[in-house]
């Protein structure tokens, strides 16, 4: 297996603020590695540190064996936040056209018709081919959602990362996404920052807890104490309800 | 007015110049309002009145300084906000007032007679040169190439700065060649409606435009053809009534927002 993946004893700041501190972490290839902890524990960082969004404070970032930003057109990514502009005039297929611009020819560039057929093969799978021609503003939150984990789709990367991908989306979205993910995990890596316990148990080959630190990184089996200390609060309330469980079963069942 | 038009040069320069500027100003205009830099955009052609001060100081084309202090002002408050974690507006207010204390300063202190600044802040279409012309055609080649050779990379820089960066964009570049369009599209309208009312120009059409179409393109291409219907009304009519130019072109535009925003069905 190799490591597609590399940090080593990576510190970042926001000015004073501490966000991440002397994480280390590999991750090979074809990984689904799914990132839990508590909110602002640093799990957007990590991602945007792998995409080349934010640079470390101190240690060292390799992805796909360069530095952060230097593997564009590799590396998808599917935002929490949409830090991009609702009202551009923006049809859903122009959207995700974006995803095919690469930055080595953007001298006169059009799209082309093949282009055009990834856009429309990845819009049918993502069940979203009928809102084609709409604007962008008009979509609902998961409509969007939808459009953005296409627009990361249709660039082809070799990593992908998630940052709470299904967060608007409904039962059924959810879980038609992650059978999509399945099918392309079987040759992309992917990375996913997700607070759903479920979703994380069902899905994903490893784990890694975040809070600043980093607390766990391996196989998706927790135990209480571990996620307590990583999300400072009694396991219960995030493992409840849960249908495949992360934990191994508690001494005793609480029920709320 | 037709017979005026083919007789009279000035109002052929009046006329070409009303054209030429609405091209640049469909354009960037489109942009800035898509990107919320209307503000950025009146900081800049305030900021420019520093440079026309320093010209008519120098003794040289004051179109000149204002370009200068126009471009410097664009890639200095870029930089500021960069560097400073301070919110964008402030680093923005104290160029705009700084740039007409700086111009202000200029004048008073360039000996004789003081010039006639009320042109370069009300704009006069009816006085524009050849040369004035020239300057605006010259602008007007820029922008449309920089727009036009990398449109899909502005499209997507405008849209998701974020994303863009992600795929390998140069945003950065892709920004400060923005901002350096911004303020080019300032001077060319300095002539045209001065620069207390540069916004409006900017900002009536493609403001219009969209209520009528979901395209970029077809946005830009219809805030250019409604920045020609206004600044040659506006001329007409200053011509006709003997009123200021720039005044006329801007009433002209904003009245007409306002009279199909008001009439125009709400979207579904």
């Amino acid at each position: 297996m190799n490591t597609v993946v590399q940090l080593e004893n990576v510190d970042v700041y926001y000015g004073n603020m501490q966000a991440l501190c002397n994480i280390t972490l590999n991750i090979e290839a074809r990984d689904f590695l799914g990132i839990i902890g508590p909110n602002g524990g640093g799990k957007s960082t990590l991602l945007k540190l792998i995409a080349g969004l934010v640079t470390p404070s101190s240690g060292k970032v390799w992805v796909l064996g360069r530095p952060p930003g230097h593997a564009p057109g590799k590396i998808g990514y599917v935002p929490q936040r949409f830090n991009l502009n609702r009202e551009f005039p923006f049809s859903v297929l122009e959207t995700i056209l974006t995803g095919r611009l690469t930055k080595n020819n953007l001298f006169l560039h059009r799209y082309t018709a093949q282009d055009e057929l990834a856009v429309n093969e990845i819009m049918r799978r993502l069940d979203i081919y009928d809102l084609k021609d709409r604007q962008i503003i008009q979509l609902s939150g998961g409509q969007m959602q939808r459009v953005l984990i296409a627009r990361a789709l249709v660039m082809e990367p070799e990593i992908l990362l998630l940052d709470e991908p299904t967060a608007c989306l409904d039962a059924n979205s959810k879980s038609h996404i992650y059978s999509i993910l399945k099918d392309l995990n079987q040759d992309m890596t992917i990375i996913m920052v997700s607070h759903d316990m479920g979703v994380i148990s069902s899905h994903v080959k490893s784990l890694a807890c975040l809070n600043m630190t980093m607390f766990y990184h391996g196989l998706p089996e927790l135990n209480d104490t571990l996620l307590g200390q990583v999300y400072g609060c009694p396991v219960e309330l995030i493992a409840h309800g849960v249908p495949h469980r992360v934990l191994p079963h508690h001494q005793e069942e609480v029920h709320v | 007015m037709f017979e005026a038009l083919l007789s009279y040069n000035f109002l052929q320069n009046a006329f070409f110049s009303a054209i030429l500027a609405s091209i640049a100003c469909g354009i960037i205009g489109t942009i800035i309002v898509e990107k919320k830099l209307i503000m950025m955009s009146g900081g800049i052609a305030h900021t420019a009145f520093g440079g026309i001060g320093l010209g008519y100081y120098l003794g040289i084309e004051p179109l000149i300084g204002a370009m200068g202090f126009a471009i410097f002002s664009a890639l200095g408050i870029s930089q500021l906000q960069n560097r400073t974690r301070i919110s964008p507006e402030v680093v923005l207010g104290m160029f705009w007032a700084l740039g007409m204390a700086l111009g202000i300063l200029f004048i008073a202190v360039t000996p004789g007679y003081p010039p006639d600044i009320t042109s370069y802040l009300f704009g006069d279409i009816l006085t524009v040169s050849r040369v004035d012309l020239l300057i605006t055609l010259i602008m007007d080649l820029i922008i449309v190439a920089a727009i036009g050779c990398f449109f899909n990379a502005f499209k997507t820089y405008l849209f998701d700065e974020e994303f863009a960066q992600v795929i390998g964009l140069p945003v950065s570049r892709l920004e400060n060649l923005t901002y350096v369009l911004i303020a080019l599209t300032v001077v060319v309208l300095i002539r045209v409606v001065g620069i207390m009312l540069i916004i409006a120009l900017l900002t009536a059409p493609p403001s219009i435009a969209r209520q009528y179409t979901n395209s970029f393109l077809n946005t830009i291409l219809l805030s250019i053809l409604l920045g020609i219907i206004f600044c040659s009304a506006g001329l007409w009519v200053s011509y006709l009534l003997d009123i200021p130019s720039g005044a006329a072109i801007i009433i002209i535009a904003v009245s007409s927002y306002f009279l199909i925003s008001m009439f125009k069905k709400p979207a579904p």
